[in-house]
């Protein structure tokens, strides 16, 4: 925290090239916060958003600094590379995993390959099987990871779970709307609760839920929803 | 609304925040890390005309460096200051 004896600095702004202003002051700043040892100040370089990546780099050695350069959100692909395969830096590890297996510009064979590196990590399969794969073979290959693990029928209801709600929330098969009303499953019922074509009962029903996980959030949701229809 | 003083020198301008106490309080309150020095920014007035010829709008960039562009969703002014005050 800024107190009132914080240090007045003077900085420069340098003349125009390819960087911009912005990076070329936060440059001067972490060479002079660096000459100094200080690492408050880096800790605020690090977190800005301007800071370009090869000052980034020089600052990973720090395990402070590190962690909070693993929480910026427009980091390169090689940066969080070079944070989960370099340092095992768990924010890094689960951006890469989601990002292996959601996006379909990344190969199953290297989605494969991460999770036989990372199958040890609960944190990360809890936080996958929520997530949609970009493609079947991926899939296929969580589950066949999952399947070697003690805790696999947690995992696996879990990715059952959030596929029926993700289908339900925008299914128009009565019959699976109907089905879905008696799921046990909070996150199912709030998908039910947000599709335009769920009946007005079962909207009525949702919008007296109470006692269970996100019951709020379906009620609020099926008032909503039956608020829309009647503009 | 923060306030970023723009004094005039002999050789160009300094920036700088006129309250930083206020200042990196409203950072923090935004959860936006403040920073731990009161960073004066100078600008030549060589470089200050070199930056206007290739377009570039230098006092943004001075408000991005104190993280309080528009997208921090902190408002913030440039107000310059004569010798008078």
């Amino acid at each position: 925290m800024a107190t009132a004896e914080t240090m007045t600095l003077p900085i420069s702004v340098p003349r125009p090239d390819s960087q911009s202003a912005t990076a070329q002051l936060l440059r001067r700043a972490w060479v002079l916060h660096k000459r100094s040892n200080d690492r408050d100040a880096l800790h605020w370089i690090a977190t800005h958003s301007e800071t370009p990546e090869s000052i980034l780099y020089s600052l990973c050695d720090d395990d402070i600094l590190r962690a909070a350069i693993a929480h910026r959100k427009n980091l390169s692909r090689e940066m969080v590379e070079f944070l989960a395969d370099g340092y095992g830096v768990d924010e890094a590890i689960l951006s890469l995993g989601k990002s292996l297996y959601t996006s379909p510009e990344e190969t199953t064979a290297d989605f494969h390959e991460f999770l036989n590196n990372h199958i040890r990590h609960d944190w990360l399969l809890q936080s996958l099987v929520r997530e949609v794969p970009s493609t079947g073979q991926k899939r296929k290959a969580l589950i066949e990871g999952i399947d070697q693990r003690a805790d696999r029928n947690v995992l696996l209801e879990t990715m059952d779970e959030y596929e029926l709600a993700r289908k339900i929330k925008s299914s128009c098969n009565d019959d699976e709307l109907v089905a879905a009303a008696r799921s046990n499953s909070p996150r199912v019922l709030l998908a039910l609760a947000a599709n335009p074509h769920t009946s007005k009962d079962i909207l009525q029903q949702l919008a007296e839920i109470s006692e269970r996980a996100l019951a709020r959030d379906i009620r609020n949701t099926a008032k909503h929803n039956l608020g829309a229809r009647q503009q | 609304m923060i306030e970023i003083t723009k004094r005039t020198t002999d050789e160009g301008h300094v920036y700088e925040v006129a309250n930083f106490e206020e200042y990196a309080q409203l950072l923090e309150s935004h959860g936006i890390e403040a920073p731990r020095a009161n960073y004066h920014v100078f600008v030549s007035s060589e470089n200050e005309s070199l930056y206007q010829q290739s377009q570039c709008d230098l006092e943004s960039q001075i408000k991005l460096f104190f993280k309080v562009s528009p997208a921090s969703g902190i408002e913030s002014q440039i107000v310059e200051k004569t010798a008078h005050g």
